[in-house]
This record gives structure tokens, sequence and C-alpha cells, in this order.
């Protein structure tokens, strides 16, 4: 048995010699492409983009490098609607816009050292959504109870086009701070809830971009009413009575979708050895980056608590 | 009865076309131990008029009335020759006897059905003996390692067992052992296949040109059979390895009427470890660790003969890889055991029963079973010895394929000219997609005890055959057939009709032109993350959203027999395949939760290459130098952007030499060398800030799926055998070398921060490994 023994400390010897080998990478260098992102809201009259520089992937330090001195212009239908001001750190902003739903808009960033890039949007139409029904559920989970709101929408669904949509629920409270002369200010703040996705929408997911938003396209509903469940996390004690609640549902580009789509699979396999590397959704010619566009509607409605069972009043 | 009375009509007519002939049929054998021989030649002498031994060594054939001088012949046996006065019908069973390779005798009417001969293409048998006499790791013998060097036929991740045919994927291979399905080849995570060489007659693999008779996979068919076990002597054999042993009997019940033949085969990898885990439980002072891993496999085989009509085979195979650790430890009052394990193995059985329902006519009844299980689980259990409380949760995991058949087969051999297949099966499979089972007990407040997954799936497959194997005038011969395939799965139905045609052309004895087209319809997938024969692997059925994948192929090529010894081969395919699937970029087996329709993309598929064999079947050095040049693309619309790109196993060139030489009845040498171009992989090439709340969290961008090849893998393994003649029987040495020039073959490969600079490291898996195994065979 010792014979044995002996052989196999041999064998993992030589297992472990030489099972590692740094090769030289033959990936050809590229050249370092501008990096735009940002969000176009159609009911919003500002809108800031980020500019930035990729970097190589044998680079170890990823502070990358904002870029200020571009001209970014920002086009609709090929037409010059305005410029966007560097703001720095890399954001530009342009202000005073009205942006029009189903038009194209594009933005063209040049940079005198740098290779031209550009990327297009168009804003959706507005969703036609209505509040059907709210409860109030307990949950239980491994043994654990969750209390929980429970909402059910209506979506009426364009059956002329694909439509994606991110839905989240926000709620507005007062609070106030005491000033330097002791006078007491008030303030409207806004939160938003953090929601769980019902079994039956499995094409949901979270996003990615904002955790109390849900994502998903009309792929099971194309062109239809379709009637969602969704609920979302309640504390009571927290909750004042009549506290104004809205739900917000944003038709979003379809390339912002597919970004939140691959950037949530990407964010969740990157060290998951079994799943295969995930590109993730790039909307910028010549660069890399995501431009979209949202359009958003919404409904709100009084929450009544009376610190026991909640009620609704639309 | 409707069947009964077709075959009746078909016999009648072609009788009445070829009269006053008279039929020679029986069994040719091996004349040692009565074994059947497959695909031995049976032909008239003087002339090109022959048939060939089914897979039960079955042959008939048809000639005029007359003196007749039979020839039998077959690679590796001395030729069989007997005048017959033909006059009547006759039943003439051949036994056969093996030649020494070292007899330099030219027998030169000796001659077996060539390459350059058959109407078929893309087909290769490879001998039992050259397969045991290849060097291999551990010195296990590996039949599908022995595949993989094989023109056509691309090895997988470094070390395992998986093989890829013309540019599909692993489930689209056929492993068939006596006919029933095998699902899961692989022990050890693709170390090592399931197929024990000792208990193996015959292998053979079909790449493209498929007869009708096969059918349910895109690219290959490979064909195992068992030994039945030897009808004549008891025999006992063995070997001894570094980290397996294996033990065989076979041997007579009733002699030259019922054999038996059992084989086992164990790891003791757990039995080894075993006191090192003791030795480091004792160093960690507190505790007990206990962990191991085996596995084994156990093939049987019965057989009787009942009369020259009727025979009766019952075979199966069993086989279980299991690992496992678990601990335990007690601190004050309290003591924690923690363990967890996962196994997995196949079942096949196969009762068969054949019946020679006249000269001419040969009819083969099957039963089987086939069994894929995988299991997973573990738990925690926390005892509170003062508080007399216990606290545990369990997991398990299970999923898995059951398939229970039934198929016949006849082979109509109504005159030289024509060698008829047809049959029809039935396959009821019951698919396990994934069933988790959660318990919990904490102490008096919660107890969960629930099962969730995917629900078994209930399925019928049915098909149906018809082929003719003919020759048309002397220099052509057609296979023709077609394949008609049926699949229900939830009240939903799927049909095809699959046809297939391969021939030659005979330009001179020595030359032969051959083409084939096939298609082919698969009505499961395998839902793989990797391709190293994970036990997770998940066998799955078509659904109405997820279609049968298809594929149709074509090959051009030519054989050359060269100086009798070498048989020289090209050919030339085109492959296309649809209805592929692929996990959704991002998923993986471990988001269980989801409905596995959802993780899959469908996409196609497409390869062509041309391949070069030369082989050399007899003499004293045998073996073959095999080529592939090869391209194997996918696309899929949402992975990639929907770019076409290339497969995993896309090889452009794929190179394998393999040599036996026997230098004496004491020593013989086995070497082979392996060059294959790297794998595609996928690497990102730059980073980029993402836009949303992470993006401080870099973005690495790839360019497209698989963009980057690893670096060339190739390995030189050599092995030599030393063999003694016992008063016992006889007994080997096989003393072997894998990668014996160390190569750095890469496994896999990642960016890592190496002295403050970002490197690729490239990570291989088997170094220079020497091996040596000791084998023994009981006969005297």
């Amino acid at each position: 048995m010792k014979l044995i023994y002996n052989l196999i400390i041999v064998l993992g010897i030589f297992t472990s010699i030489s099972c590692e080998k740094i090769i030289e990478i033959d990936i050809p260098e590229r050249e370092k492409k501008m990096v735009l992102n940002g969000l176009a809201k159609s009911d919003s009259t500002d809108f800031y983009v980020n500019l930035s520089q990729s970097i190589s992937i044998l680079e170890l330090d990823e502070n990358v490098q904002k870029i200020n001195d571009a001209s970014i212009q920002l086009l609709q239908n090929g037409v010059l609607v305005g410029n966007m001001l560097p703001i720095g750190n890399g954001s530009y902003k342009i202000e005073n816009i009205h942006f029009q739903t189903q038009k194209p808009y594009s933005l063209v960033v040049n940079h005198p050292n740098k290779q031209s890039i550009s990327a297009e949007f168009q804003f959706p139409k507005k969703a036609d959504f209505k509040l059907v029904d709210t409860s109030y559920i307990t949950r239980t989970d491994y043994g654990y109870s969750f209390s929980m709101f429970a909402f059910e929408i209506e979506i009426n669904d364009d059956p002329t086009m694909k439509n994606f949509y991110r839905i989240s629920i926000a709620q507005r409270y007062t609070y106030f701070i005491l000033n330097n002369n002791g006078d007491t200010i008030w303030y409207v703040g806004e939160n938003k809830l953090p929601l769980s996705i019902n079994d039956q929408q499995t094409n949901m997911i979270v996003s990615e971009t904002d955790y109390y938003s849900l994502v998903f396209s009309d792929e099971l509903f194309d062109g239809k009413k379709y009637r969602m469940f969704f609920n979302a996390e309640a504390d009571l004690l927290s909750y004042p009575d009549e506290t104004p609640t809205t739900i917000i549902v944003e038709q979003i580009t379809e390339d912002f979708y597919k970004y939140e789509v691959t950037y949530a699979n990407y964010f969740y396999s990157k060290d998951n050895f079994l799943s295969q590397p995930v590109i993730v959704h790039n909307n910028v010619s010549n660069g890399f980056g995501m431009v979209g566009a949202l359009s958003q509607a919404d409904t709100t409605f009084l929450l009544q608590t009376n610190y026991t069972v909640p009620t609704f009043k639309k | 009865m409707k069947k009964r009375i077709l075959i009746l009509l078909f016999h009648f007519l072609v009788l009445s076309t070829y009269a006053q002939k008279y039929t020679i049929s029986g069994y040719v054998r091996d004349a040692a131990n009565g074994e059947a021989l497959i695909n031995a030649t049976v032909y008239q002498s003087g002339t090109l008029v022959g048939t060939i031994s089914n897979e039960y060594g079955f042959y008939s054939i048809t000639l005029p009335e007359g003196k007749v001088k039979l020839i039998v012949s077959y690679v590796g046996y001395k030729p069989f020759t007997e005048e017959i006065e033909l006059n009547a019908n006759k039943t003439l069973n051949i036994k056969l006897e093996n030649s020494n390779e070292l007899d330099e005798v030219t027998i030169s009417e000796s001659r077996v059905e060539t390459k350059v001969e058959s109407s078929q293409m893309s087909v290769v048998e490879v001998p039992i003996q050259v397969i045991r006499n290849l060097p291999v790791i551990f010195g296990e013998v590996d039949i599908l390692k022995a595949i993989q060097l094989l023109p056509g036929v691309q090895s997988g991740t470094e070390g395992t067992s998986g093989f890829y045919v013309r540019g599909g994927s692993p489930d689209q291979n056929l492993i068939l052992l006596d006919g029933v399905p095998v699902y899961n080849a692989n022990h050890l995570f693709g170390f090592f296949s399931v197929f024990n060489a000792d208990a193996i007659q015959n292998v053979q693999l079909y790449k493209g040109g498929f007869p009708a008779r096969f059918g349910g996979r895109l690219s290959s068919v490979l064909d195992i059979r068992m030994k039945e076990g030897n009808s004549n002597n008891y025999k006992v054999s063995g070997s001894i390895g570094i980290i397996a042993s294996k033990i065989t009997v076979e041997g007579p019940i009733w002699k030259e009427r019922t054999s038996f033949l059992i084989s086992a085969r164990r790891t003791y990898l757990d039995v080894l470890a075993r006191p090192i885990i003791a030795m480091a439980n004792n160093d960690m002072g507190e505790g007990d660790m206990n962990a191991g891993y085996y596995f084994y496999d156990t093939n049987f085989k019965l057989n009787h003969t009942f009369n020259h009509k009727h025979r009766l085979f019952l075979s199966a195979y069993l086989g279980k890889d299991r690992a496992y650790v678990d601990s335990k430890d007690t601190w004050d009052n309290t003591t924690n055991e923690t363990d967890f394990g996962l196994q997995w193995g196949n079942i096949t059985t196969a009762l068969r029963w054949n019946y020679q329902i006249d000269e001419k006519l040969f009819a083969n009844t099957t039963l089987t079973y086939s069994q894929y299980i995988f299991e997973t689980g573990g738990g925690f259990k926390t005892t509170y010895h003062k508080e007399n409380r216990e606290d545990w949760y369990k997991f398990s995991y299970i999923s898995g394929i059951n398939d229970v058949g039934a198929k016949i087969d006849f082979d109509y051999m109504p005159v030289p000219e024509h060698y008829v297949k047809f049959g029809v099966n039935a396959v009821e499979h019951t698919f396990r997609p994934g069933v988790n089972v959660f318990n919990l007990n904490s102490g008096d407040e919660y107890n969960i005890d629930t099962t969730f997954g995917n629900r078994n799936i209930y399925t019928k497959e049915f098909m149906a055959y018809f082929e003719d194997d003919m020759k048309i005038g002397s220099r052509v011969k057609l296979n023709t057939g077609i394949h008609f395939s049926a699949f229900s799965v939830r009240g939903k139905y799927y049909t095809s009709i699959q046809p297939r045609i391969s021939g030659r052309y005979l330009v001179n004895e020595r030359f032969s032109l051959k083409a084939a087209f096939s298609t082919m319809s698969q009505y499961i997938h395998l839902l793989s993350n990797t391709s190293i024969g994970m036990p997770t692997d998940l066998w799955l059925p078509v659904t109405d959203s997820i279609k049968p994948q298809q594929s149709w192929q074509a090959a051009i090529g030519g054989a050359y027999s060269l100086l009798d010894d070498y048989e020289i081969s090209i050919e030339g395919f085109y492959k296309n395949m649809h209805n592929l699937i692929e996990y959704k970029d991002g998923a993986s087996f471990f988001s269980i939760n989801e409905d596995w329709e959802k993780k899959v993309e469908i996409g196609r598929g497409r390869s062509f290459g041309i391949e070069f064999l030369i082989e050399k079947k007899v003499g004293k050095t045998t073996g073959w130098i095999g080529y592939t040049w090869a391209r194997a693309y996918r696309q899929f619309d949402n992975i990639s952007n929907g770019k076409e790109y290339p497969y995993t196993y896309d090889r452009r060139h794929d190179a394998s030499i393999v040599i036996n030489h026997k230098f004496n009845n004491k020593i013989d040498i086995g070497v082979t060398w392996v060059y294959g171009t790297g794998n595609a992989t996928t690497l990102g090439i730059q980073k980029y800030v993402p836009y949303g709340i992470n993006s401080f969290q870099l973005i690495e961008y790839y360019e497209s799926r698989n963009n980057f090849r690893t670096p060339a893998y190739h390995r030189l393994d050599v092995g030599v055998n030393f063999h003694k003649e016992k008063k016992w029987g006889n007994r080997t040495w096989s003393i072997g070398v894998y990668n014996a020039y160390n190569r750095k073959n890469p496994f896999f490969m990642q960016f890592e921060n190496r002295n403050n600079k970002q490197v690729l490291v490239q990570y291989s898996l088997f170094p220079l490994i020497p091996s040596v195994s000791y084998s023994f065979v009981f006969n005297k």
C-alpha cells in the first residue's frame, strides 16, 4: 500500500506542476472609443448625457477618462436642435428642450482626436393603462412573513408596434427641516417602493438601472389589453394617513429595453463560470454606450392605512 | 396480418424473378469463443457476388444452382473456404480462426468488404483490439477517446470523452449500447466514458450518409455492441490500474447453447483518499470530515440458442458516479453535521429475440429500457444536546430521463443484389426536467416540506424505416431508404419523413467514387452549459415552442485501396442544422426556478469540411492517419447580436496519427499524436462605463461570441504492452505516458492581476502523466 501512496504523491506533484501558464495575449490593440450614456425623458425639459473613453481589457486602473472637450449636437430629423454643454466630469446638458414623441432624434459627438460617434432614439408613445385593483397581502416565504401591497393594472397595448415598459411605484411624503433661524421649512419627497415580480409575468426583470422598477416587453400580450399583477413591499407603520401613491408606467425604447435585459444578465452571470459571457446591448455607432428614451404615464391615488389594514382611495 | 401479407407478397415477387436459385444461410462466428462476427464478408469465389453478416453474425446468400466455392473473410481472421454442391437451400454455420499478425502469409483470394466496395460512406469501424492497444490517460482504455481520433470527430475539453461530429453538438450523437440509447456516456465529469472495453465486441461510427434504420439524432450514430460471452470455454480476465480495476467473467452455461458475460469496473480514489483524509482530520483536531468520489459500471449479457432459428439475448448495463463530502463537529453541547453529495448514472437493458423466419428473412425483436438520473442533495443538522432539540434542513434536486421501447427489425436478403432492412420502433420517454425538494425543521417554529420545479413530461416516439442496399450492374451500389418518425408531446404531434441515399461507383477494383445525402430529425434536446459532459446536462423534449432539430447533410468522396493493406479515403461534407437550442446569454442550470423554455434561444448551424483518412488494418503495423479541415458555425437571433459566430468546437485543422506495432508476441507499442486548432472562446477586449447605478463597475465589451482562439492543442501518448504466457493464461504489463512531451494545453483562460499587471492566464489540466496497469486472462 505504501507504494501506491508514494505513487499518488508523485502523480500529485506531476499534476500540480505546470498547470498554469501566463500566455502572451494576442488580442489586437483596438482604438479606444468614446462612450456615450444618457436617458431622455419626454416630460423633462432638461437632458443630460455622460461622455467617457473606453479602456483596454488589460488596463488595471479602472478610473476611466471623462471627456469634457467634445462637441455634442442634438438633432431632430437631422436638423440641429441644440448643442449640449459640458458641465464637468464628462457630463453634458441641454435645457429648455421640448421633446416630441415618435420623432427621430440623434446625438452626434465630435472630438478633435477621436472618431466621431452617434446614437439615435425616438420617444415611444405614452402607455395607455389604468389601475384596476389594489389589495394588501401577507406572503410567507421559507417561514418568514412579508407585508405586501398587491396591484392589478390593465395595459392597453398598441398593436401597431413593439412596446417595452418600465413600471414603478412612488409615494410622496412631506418632511421638514429647521433652518438657521429656527423656521420650519416643509418639503415634499418621493420614495419608490421595492417591487417584486409576480410569477405569472416571467418575462419581467428587475431593472439594473433603477432597482425600484420592473422592465418587460409586450411579448406576452402584443396588441391586447393585459391585466398584470405585481407586489410592492410595505411597512404599514411608516405610512401616515392618505399617502399619495403613484403608479408610473414608462414606455421605453427597444434599445433601452435590450440594454436593461442584457445588462441584468451580464451583471448576474459575470462570475458564473458556467454561463456564456453576455454581450451588453449598445446603440452607439462607432463607440459604446446606451442612449435611450422614455415616455411616462402615471396615475395617483391615496393610500389610507389607519395604522392597521390599508384601504385605497382612487 | 397486413404486414405479413406484404412481406410474403414481396418475397414472392422477388423469388419469381430469380428462379432456380438456392440460398446458403447461417452464422459467422469466432471459432475460439463463439462470438458473432459482424460485417464478415461472404462471397462466391471468382465473382463480385457476395454479402455481409449482420449484427448477429447472420448471413444469407442466394446463388444459382450448381457447384459453388464460398469464401468467408473477416479482418484479423483466417479466411474460410468451402465448395458446395448447391441443389437445395443450405445452412452453413462458419467458425473463423484468429490469424496471427506475425504470419506474413498472403492469402490471395481473401477479401473483406473494403471502403472501396461499400455503398456506405462516412462510416468507420474501429476494431476493439486497436482500441485496447491505444495509450490512454491513467491507463484506462476508453472507446470514446479512440473515436475522437477519427477524422471528422473533434474532441472536447482536455481529457474528456465528449465528441463532436462534423460540427454537431454532443446531444446530436446517438450512442447505442446493444441498440439501447445511452444518455450520459461520461464518468467523472467526462474524463472517462461509461464503456468498459473488456465487455465490448464491436464499435462502428456513422458520421453521415446515415442508413434509414438509424434516426433520432442529427450528427452521428455510435453503434456499440457488447460481447455475447464465450460459448466454448470459461474465461476470467481483468486489469488493475492506478485508479480503477476491472474484471470480466464469461463462459458457457450450456455449451454452444447458453453463454454469459459479466464485467465490472470500479475506481478506488475514495478508498485511497481515506487515510489521507484521516490524517487531515487528526491534524485539525476537532471534528471529522469525510469525502470521496467513485464510479462503477457493470455489464451483463446472457444469451441462449433454442435452435438454429431462435435465439434470445438479455443484456444490461448499470453504472453510477458518486461524489460526497460530509463533516461532523461538536462544540460544548452542540453538534453540527453537514453533508453534500451528487450522484448520477445510467441503466440500460435490452431483451432481444432473434428469429430466422426462413433462409432469407431474419427478424430481431427487442424490448429496451434506458434510464439516466442525476441527483444532488445535502443538508445541515444542529443538535442541541441540553435542550434535546434538533434544527435541520435538507435539499435535493433530481433530473433525468427514462425510456421504455419496443422494436422489430427485419433483414431480408432475397438475392445477392439486394439487402433489404425494414422495421418499426416505438419508445415512451419520460423526461424529468428537474425537481427540487426542500425540508426545513427549526424546532417548533418553522417546518417546511416542499417540492417545486418542473413536472415530468411524458412523450411518445415512433419510427419506421425501409432501406435497400442494392447493386446495379458491376460498378454501382446504392443504399437507399426512407425513415419516418413521429413524436407526441402534451397533445402536440410532430412527424418527419427523411429520405436517405448513399452510393458508390466503382471506377476500378481499387478506386471508387461515393456520394451521400441524408436528412435527420431530432425530437430531444440537451440543455448544457458546458461541453464536458456535466451530469447537470438536461435532456428535454420538443414542445409547442421548441421545434425538432433538423438537418440535411451531403457528402462526396472517394476511396482507394493501396497495396491491399492500405485504404485511403477522402470526403467532403456540408451540413445544415435548424432549431438548435442554446442557453440564452447569462442563463445557466443554476437558475432552476425558471421555466427552461424561457432560458433557451433557438437558432441554426452549419458546418463543412474535408476529411482525409489513410488506414492499415492488417499486418504487424496497424493504425491510421487522419486529417480534417472544417468550419462550424452557429447563429441565434439574440446571441452575439444575431450574427453568425464560430461554434466552440469549430476546429479548422484536426489531425491524428495512430500507430500500433507488434514487435513479437511479447511486446507491442501504441503511439498516438493529435493536433487541433485551438477552441473558440469569448474574451472581452475593452471595458467601458455602463449607464445606470453601477457605473463604477465597468462592462467588458465582447466583440462577438467566440471571438478568440485558444492556443493549438497537441499531444503525444505512448504505451508499451509486455505480454507473457503463464501456466494459468496470459498476463500483460502496460506502461504508458500521456502527454509525453508535457505540452501545456489550454483548459481554460482568464484575465488575472499578476504583479500589478493584467495578464491572460491559461490553465492546463494534464501534464505528462505516466501510467501502469496489469491485466490478466485466465483461460487454461
